[in-house]
């Protein structure tokens, strides 16, 4: 089963049906967790398999039981245990390969169960948090089959007063029918969208591998360079409204993934609408606490920017070497770092230049806002190269065309997302403007009907035609 | 564009949906499917157009063999959503797609007679363009004789029957009355198919009859209904309706689209995952194509007899396809598969009869994207694949598989003159 096939999707609304047979906190939390251990069960296939998963689930247990315990002093033993224990199982190349489990395992989900596992311990060996989490609520957070493939990753706090709320957020009709169109939505982002975009991609760089002329070339490298994003943005949010979706119809609301990502006028704007949850899991406990730490031990008011601007370059390269433990990962890391530290410093020097209320008015500039748009999605289409890549693949690219072709390309990128990003701003804008009564016609209940119903066509079109599934949900690798 | 974000800031009660929209969102979800499926069936139809001109008078359509034998004389034309123009199709006296009659050979004239099915007709392509008009003046121009092909191959299972069928054994003494200097028999692995469904046959009339009759009483339903209900009991709903939609302008469009757009890599891998077809592509091939090629060697050990008898060489050749073709180009292909595999079948049924295989595949790999030339959907080729093909066996034919066929040395003068 798939993580956004049609099984997988009737599997989430035959539990989501299910487990609207009572409002009772503690049958939904029942048919949750009967439907997410189903749910494992069908991916991992054997017990056997699950066991480093099911122990690395302990580990944290038992790290947090610890500090509930009076242990608190402690907790950074356990966070560190629980570090490693995360990367002992993804083996990471830091670690003697001797170490390593040599028996296949099942780690799917891994990355975000870590997530969850860190949260739960920071927060209680920082005090912050009083409560007593049982076993049965744990693994109903960290094992929860909406969020266990590829997030988002969600706060204990907002889970549980969902899920376990004695009044149930309420789930009429107007809500079941957005829940359904998300859904759909989803669907069709990940099984019509993505696979189409793939497809390009796949296309063009097999195209750049054969003895072509270098303009055509270029044209081809145009393509690789802007379809990968657009795919991955189809592919992973795709997914995100389908789980979404299916939450919010077991009466639990996840936090936003993606916010319209490729509207963003910067770098670091683009990280507060893309993989929401992971930049701001990061913001939290790495930005904040290293940014504190630093400005506690350099006093230094001169040197507050570059601080701010090495935390953000230590963040965002974190970000890149979570998505994977080879050295393609890590040079992601620099570049998403690079991207954010100089965007940064941009922002601050634009500031101490032109003063608060200059760089403010620039800021608004429609066509500064277009070609910072431009940019931003140029960067990230460019890093990107690094994180769909192996090396033999980037050498490839590196060569084919000539890198003098590459830098007119790349400028053509710049320029066409320029471009088609801020035409598609205006047109947002003017579809947006035609209302009813009740608000912008787009959303209106009928409207929303329709589109649903094309969509629905469409990928039924597609999918009948194309008789091959779409392109498996990338972060479920991570 | 439409935020769900709205979703629980609208939910904060349990409202009740008015018993109007109950009856409106069906409604309107019904309309817009309906609405937006039959204005991309028009425009479908519209830009792609499909025609077939007088086909009447050029297949027999009510013949009792079920086939639909050309008719002598017939001139009609086709054209297909993937074709960008029409093709005419005349036939000659005898039913053949010839583009002359066929006439008492000349003396000096090399005769070659080519059977095979659709892809030797030159289904979808005009004659002028198929390789079976482009072969003779190149290998004439090549090779210093009059070469003259006589193109004997039937059309495919609605534009003459299939090749080979059972009746093509018996008719095969047809062929020698073209006086060909040699048989071309060109085989796709279509063939491989068509010969083992007709073997699969029941191999009496009367008994097919019989086994008809009744399957027709007890299975086929009354009305739409009936259908309907036995497609759900029998769980074929959804293939059914799969089918349907297959067959409609917007799906074949999108079709070839889509596959005209997949790279090498991405057609190849996508086709290989319809183990029914592509099972002739494996190493070892699984047990339907065992049968296939069976009952394909008991036409071909056949074929090779008579033409052995008759005094003629015979030519086989095997033209790859779509998919074939590509893995061929790219060099390289998963495990278990093997594209060559099908060629050394055929050589293996030829050879050892006293027939003369001819190799065409390795040439596939001299040339980027093949798969371009042949049409994405349908997988018969098109012009451009005609012409390709022409070049291949016209580079195969002179290289002195057939001595007739070898070039005439020039004379030692035109020699001096041009050195």
């Amino acid at each position: 089963m798939d993580s956004a096939s049609i099984e997988f999707i009737l599997f989430g609304l035959t539990a989501a049906a299910i487990s609207l047979f009572s409002r009772s906190y503690r049958w939904r939390a029942i048919v949750t967790f009967a439907a997410s251990v189903v749910f494992l069960c069908m991916l991992s296939q054997s017990a056997v398999a699950i066991a480093p998963l099911a122990g690395f689930l302990l580990l944290g247990y038992l790290g947090l039981l610890m500090i509930e315990r009076g242990w608190e002093k402690h907790s950074v033993f356990s966070i560190l245990a629980v570090i490693l224990a995360y990367a002992w199982l993804k083996k990471y190349t830091f670690l003697p390969e001797a170490f390593f489990l040599r028996v296949p395992y099942f780690i799917l989900g891994l990355s975000y169960i870590f997530f969850r596992v860190l949260h739960l311990l920071i927060e209680a060996g920082a005090g912050n948090e009083k409560r007593h989490i049982g076993i049965g609520s744990y693994l109903l957070y960290t094992l929860n089959f909406t969020t266990l493939v590829s997030g988002p990753i969600q706060r204990y706090e907002e889970f549980a007063g969902d899920q376990f709320a004695l009044e149930p957020i309420p789930l009429g009709p107007r809500v079941i029918g957005l829940q359904l169109e998300r859904i759909v939505r989803g669907f069709f982002k990940v099984n019509v969208l993505a696979l189409l975009l793939n497809m390009v991609h796949e296309n063009a760089f097999l195209e750049l591998t054969q003895p072509l002329p270098q303009d055509q070339k270029m044209g081809f490298a145009f393509l690789l360079t802007v379809s990968y994003p657009f795919f991955l943005y189809a592919n992973f949010s795709g997914y995100i409204d389908i789980i979404m979706g299916m939450s919010r119809l077991m009466r639990v609301r996840l936090p936003e993934n993606f916010d319209r990502p490729f509207s963003s006028p910067s770098f670091l704007e683009f990280w507060n609408r893309w993989h929401i949850t992971l930049s701001s899991w990061l913001k939290t406990y790495v930005y904040n606490p290293l940014l504190m730490l630093l400005m506690r031990r350099i006093p230094l008011i001169s040197l507050e920017v570059y601080l701010g601007v090495f935390c953000y370059f230590v963040t965002f390269f974190l970000i890149g070497i979570w998505h994977g433990r080879t050295s393609e990962f890590a040079v992601y890391g620099v570049l998403l770092g690079g991207g954010a530290a100089i965007n940064k410093l941009w922002q601050s020097t634009l500031t101490a230049t032109l003063g608060r209320k200059g760089y403010r008015a620039l800021a608004a500039n429609a066509f500064y806002v277009a070609f910072s748009r431009g940019l931003t999605f140029s960067w990230f289409a460019l890093s990107l190269f690094l994180f769909w890549a192996d090396w033999t693949q980037v050498g490839i690219i590196c060569r084919n065309p000539a890198p003098a072709y590459w830098a007119v390309t790349w400028i053509a990128v710049w320029i066409s997302a320029t471009v088609v990003l801020a035409a598609w701003e205006h047109l947002r804008v003017l579809l947006l403007s035609v209302r009813s009564e009740e608000g912008p016609l787009l959303t209106d209940r009928y409207v929303r009907v329709a589109y649903a119903s094309v969509l629905v066509l469409t990928a039924a079109m597609v999918m009948i035609v194309m008789n091959e599934p779409a392109p498996a949900i990338v972060y479920k690798a991570f | 564009m439409m935020s769900s974000n709205q979703s629980d800031s609208a939910g904060n009660r349990e409202e009740k949906l008015p018993r109007r929209e109950w009856l409106l969102f069906p409604i309107i979800s019904l309309s817009t499917v309906l609405l937006v499926a039959s204005s991309a069936e028009l425009g479908a139809r519209w830009l792609y157009p499909v025609s077939r001109v007088d086909f009447d008078r050029c297949f027999v359509r009510d013949d009792p063999s079920g086939d639909a034998p050309a008719r002598p004389h017939g001139i009609c034309a086709e054209r297909t959503v993937e074709s960008n123009f029409p093709a005419e199709y005349r036939f000659n006296a005898r039913g053949d797609r010839a583009g002359t009659e066929l006439e008492p050979k000349q003396p000096g004239v090399y005769r070659i007679v080519m059977i095979g099915s659709s892809m030797a007709m030159g289904l979808y392509v005009p004659r002028a363009m198929t390789f079976a008009a482009l072969l003779p003046p190149a290998l004439s121009s090549r090779t210093g004789h009059r070469v003259e092909l006589y193109n004997a191959a039937t059309g495919g299972k609605f534009r003459g029957g299939p090749f080979p069928a059972r009746r093509s054994v018996s008719q095969f003494s047809e062929v020698f009355s073209a006086q060909p200097d040699v048989i071309l028999w060109v085989i796709t692995p279509k063939d491989f198919e068509n010969a083992a469904a007709e073997s699969e046959e029941s191999p009496t009339p009367a008994a097919v009859g019989h086994a008809s009759a009744a399957d027709t009483a007890r299975e086929r339903p009354k009305n739409a209904w009936e259908r309907l209900w036995s497609l759900v009991v029998s769980g074929n709903l959804g293939q059914e309706l799969a089918g349907r939609i297959k067959e409609t302008r917007t799906a074949l469009v999108l079709n070839h689209f889509l596959i005209a757009h997949e790279s090498q890599d991405q057609y190849v891998s996508s086709y290989l995952k319809n183990e029914d077809d592509a099972g002739f592509l494996r190493s070892k091939p699984g047990e339907k194509w065992a049968r296939n090629m069976d009952a394909f060697k008991r036409y071909a050990t056949q074929f090779v007899n008579q033409a052995k008898m008759a005094g003629v060489p015979l030519v086989a050749v095997l033209i790859p396809n779509r998919a074939e073709a590509a893995m061929i180009s790219r060099d390289a292909w998963p495990a278990g598969y093997d594209p060559y595999k099908l060629g050394e079948v055929l050589r293996s049924m030829i050879e050892p009869q006293g027939g003369v295989y001819v190799d065409l595949l390795p040439a596939f790999r001299r040339i980027p994207n093949p798969e371009r030339h042949y049409f994405p959907v349908d997988g018969h080729l098109d012009g451009e694949g005609h012409a390709m093909i022409a070049r291949m066996l016209e580079e195969e034919l002179a290289n002195g598989r057939i001595p007739e066929l070898r070039p005439i040395p020039e004379p030692r003068s035109s020699l001096a003159q041009g050195g």
